[in-house]
């Protein structure tokens, strides 16, 4: 706990003088008085508190009753500060105590209050808050029997019972005496000091009040929360509470340790404690001397601790326990309701399941719903309102359409007060659930198929969430753009180009020179054909010669320049004698400027013409 | 030379054994990361049924990250930005999710129930869209593929052993593959658009500038053609051929451009 460094109690004894004054204002402005009495069930070895605001300042009296003893116990001043308006209240509290088992009816002021007595080692009643030995360490009581009557601050433990099971959840009061005059800031939280309880709920800030005890005012800091031990065994208390303490150092005036053993120096190795008591009680409370003034304001860490008192702790027995329990110590009822009660299938509802009573919500568990043919459940989730009520929400998804039961859920919790264990059920509910639209959710075997006209309805609202997490996939990117498809997808292809479309390549490049050659012969076919005609013996030898030429380089596969008529005459046969001839024309003439007698050219044209057919039919 | 290969050689363990340690490696965590996987999807479903959206949105966007994407986690996730009434991306993530399921019916019922209520016009489907979101876009690319390959096959078993009912199989392979090229080419252009993402209307500035006149405005969850880029601007052109120029943050492909 973190230290509130504002809770700093600065009773001066003016300022407590003129609280008094004022809270006798206050309860002389009231009208009626007022009693409470707690707990109001008790055992013969144990006490209650009887508290009592008389009217108009006066104090009631309290009656004579059989078998009842009230003892004076102080007087709590109470201040309540609620949106700024102050009130205040002056308690006088006693001690009640029985001396048989019974029903007794206390009639103070106008009221008429209960109190059940049973018999004793009965007590262990959850909402008991006060003892015999607890009273026992009271202030007026412990400090008398010590000694220590006029202490400067004690710090008491109000346990319930001595005898408690684990789990059980059961009130405790840490309440904090100073005595006027004295500067205390308060360190933290009180703490039981034993590692087996646990107290929650407790609040960080105490009430404050301000109490006589003995004549003496104390200002009272009281904190309540619920204890539970967490194991089996016997424990002594050992509450404690860490103070800061400020005083004036005067050493020259010494005196009686007024706390003995009320108040420890946590700083072990630092000068006396009780020399620093002595010196803080003085100055602050008792001193006054002109000399004190001078001296040296000190501040000092402290634990304040409380008497010792022994508590056992019991494990549930064994014997009896149910299946399904869980650790839940007290008295509970649990009840379980739908919200909406009906719905469509795979929309989720919600399971409610309230558990409320008296006892450690902490321990309080509910596995929910299980899974089944019919509903899809997740697992439950908790909370505890401030009311005391543990609610358990969980997500159940109706799997099929109709009316489906939500079967009943079972809690067990063992009973401190009957000492056995107790199930409680909720009642089975009903839910109506329309059927909705195929393909909502992976349909489940053995339902029944959705009809069509079921299918066609009008929705309302968004559909709910699918609860089939389907395919996953790492992109949404379609394949033709990442980057492996693309080379897949053109290997076919161009297997296909390679096998097929590869030889009709080179093919066509050979029918294209064919195709060339054919067009060059042509051209000097027609050229020659002219210069025939026209008597032009130069144009038709070289027209002639060109076109014989390219067929012979095409046939030869060498370049038509480099054939001549001697290498004509060397690769050809006598049969091709005209070829040779009309070769050797062309070079006479290209070389030598002869050319031969125009008329014959005509017969050597179709000469030339036959042979050139030949040539190219040989190719 | 040849003790520096042994030496490296040696080193390294045999690639079967290791192919196949990779491969027992890999199938043991698949199951383990399968079903971390359905627990958290259940877990933003339980969230989400709980009415705990802003949780269920961070379990759902938390699972894409780590495990990729389905329909049903894309439509769960668009319902519930669709709860928080978070327009723009709730049809974003329908949207998306119709890109792995075209033809869910829930998805298209809570993209025009979501659309409606934001009072953003439905978009006009010609028969061939309608058509071609008859499979994902995806399945059609596949349908392409698997049909060209198809195709390439039957044609060279036909020319060689010189069946000709494999060169009419090779024939109806392409038939195939080509009308999914189509359909394909249609769904891509289809859905080859933005989503504007911002929680106000985004202006639509004449110029690429902040500082540029805004003329008209598009709604959150309206559905834009982006046909236009320059800095952190974005040419778009609405329903109604309207363009202009917006910040590139406000609008969101549906289809991511890369992975």
């Amino acid at each position: 706990m973190q230290p509130n460094k504002h809770d700093h109690f600065k009773l001066a004894a003016v300022g407590l003088g003129a609280l008094l004054v004022l809270g006798r204002s206050a309860i002389a402005s009231g009208t009626e008085a007022t009693a409470e009495i707690s707990p109001s069930q008790i055992a013969l070895d144990q006490a209650a508190e009887l508290r009592v605001a008389g009217a108009d300042g006066s104090q009631p009296a309290l009656p004579h009753l059989d078998g009842l003893h009230f003892q004076r116990a102080g007087q709590s001043t109470e201040m309540t500060d609620i949106n700024g308006a102050m009130s205040q209240h002056t308690w006088v509290l006693y001690q009640v105590v029985a001396d048989r088992p019974g029903t007794y009816s206390i009639p103070v002021g106008g009221h008429a209050l209960t109190l059940k007595v049973g018999p004793a080692g009965s007590g262990s009643a959850p909402t008991a808050i006060g003892s015999r030995a607890a009273f026992s360490s009271a202030p007026d009581v412990s400090a008398r029997q010590q000694g220590q009557q006029g202490s400067l601050a004690l710090l008491r433990v109000v346990f319930p019972s001595k005898k408690l099971f684990i789990g059980q959840s059961v009130p405790v009061t840490f309440k904090a005496y100073f005595r006027a005059g004295t500067e205390v800031t308060l360190s933290g939280v009180p703490s039981l000091g034993i590692p087996a309880f646990t107290i929650n709920h407790m609040e960080d800030k105490p009430r404050q009040s301000v109490e006589s005890i003995a004549g003496v005012p104390y200002r009272v800091a009281t904190w309540t929360g619920q204890a539970s031990a967490a194991m089996p065994g016997h424990f002594a208390t050992q509450a404690s509470l860490p103070i800061v303490a400020r005083y004036r150092e005067a050493s020259q005036r010494p005196a009686a340790d007024p706390f003995a053993g009320m108040l420890d120096d946590d700083d072990a190795l630092s000068a006396s404690p009780s020399a620093m008591i002595r010196s803080f009680m003085k100055q602050s409370a008792f001193g006054g001397a002109l000399g004190d003034m001078f001296g040296q304001v000190r501040e000092r860490e402290m634990t304040l601790r409380a008497p010792v008192q022994t508590v056992e702790v019991l494990a549930p027995p064994s014997k009896g326990q149910p299946a399904d329990y869980n650790g839940a110590v007290g008295r509970f009822d649990v009840r379980a309701s739908l919200a909406p009660s009906s719905g469509a299938m795979f929309a989720p509802l919600t399971l409610r399941i309230e558990v409320t009573g008296q006892g450690n919500l902490d321990r309080v568990s509910i596995p929910g719903l299980a899974s089944s043919p019919s509903w899809k459940t997740y697992p439950p989730s908790a909370k505890v309102t401030p009311e005391g009520t543990k609610i358990f929400e969980q997500a159940v998804v109706p799997q099929a359409s109709g009316r489906l039961e939500l079967p009943a859920l079972s809690f067990s919790f063992f009973d401190p007060e009957r000492n056995q264990y107790v199930t409680r059920s909720t009642t089975p509910t009903m839910a109506d659930i329309a059927a909705t639209q195929a393909g909502t959710t992976a349909p489940i075997a053995n339902l029944p198929k959705i009809s069509p006209q079921i299918a066609e309805e009008p929705t309302v609202g968004l559909r709910p969430n699918q609860v089939d997490e389907g395919r996953f996939v790492a992109t949404l990117l379609p394949p033709y753009r990442r980057s492996w498809f693309w080379p897949i997808v053109a290997v076919p292809w161009l297997g296909l180009a390679f096998v097929v479309v590869g030889p009709r390549a080179r093919g066509t490049s050979e029918r294209t020179q064919r195709r060339a050659l054919r067009e060059t012969v042509a051209q000097h076919r027609t050229t020659m054909k002219r210069a025939a005609a026209a008597g032009d013996a130069i144009r038709f030898h070289e027209a002639a010669g060109a076109a014989l030429r390219e067929r012979l380089g095409e046939m030869w596969k060498i370049a038509p320049d480099q054939i001549t008529s001697a290498e004509a005459a060397a690769r050809m046969s006598v049969d091709d004698e005209p070829i040779v001839a009309a070769l050797r024309s062309a070079e006479r003439l290209r070389y030598g400027g002869v050319a031969e007698d125009p008329s014959s050219l005509a017969t050597l044209q179709e000469t030339i013409e036959r042979r050139l057919d030949q040539l190219e039919n040989r190719t | 030379m040849s003790c520096a290969r042994s030496s490296t050689m040696s080193r390294w363990p045999n690639p079967g054994i290791t192919l196949l340690a990779a491969i027992l490696v890999v199938g043991a965590a698949s199951p383990a990361r399968a079903e971390s996987r359905a627990a958290s999807f259940d877990e933003a479903n339980r969230s989400y049924s709980e009415g705990h959206y802003a949780d269920s949105v961070a379990d759902f966007e938390t699972l894409a990250r780590s495990h990729g994407v389905s329909a049903p986690l894309l439509y769960d996730l668009a319902n519930a930005y669709a709860q928080e009434g978070n327009v723009g991306l709730s049809v974003l993530n329908y949207e998306r999710a119709q890109v792995l399921a075209p033809r869910d019916p829930d998805i298209v019922a809570n993209l025009d129930y979501v659309r409606a209520k934001a009072g953003l016009p439905a978009p006009v489907q010609p028969w061939y869209q309608r058509f071609a979101r008859t499979f994902a876009l995806t399945t059609w690319t596949l349908f392409a593929a698997s049909g060209f390959w198809l195709a390439c096959v039957a044609f060279l078993a036909g020319r060689k052993w010189r069946v000709r009912r494999l060169f009419h199989a090779a024939a109806f392979a392409v038939l195939v593959g080509m009308s999914a090229v189509a359909a394909a080419v249609v769904l891509d252009r289809d859905l080859n658009h933005a989503v504007v993402l911002e929680s106000k209307t985004a202006p639509v500035r004449v110029s690429p500038f902040d500082t540029a006149a805004s003329e008209v405005a598009l709604s959150e969850g309206e559905e834009v053609s982006i046909i236009g880029r320059h800095g952190d601007f974005v040419r778009v052109r609405d329903g109604q051929g309207r363009t202009g120029w917006v910040q590139s943050a406000a609008v969101q492909f549906v289809v991511p451009r890369r992975s």
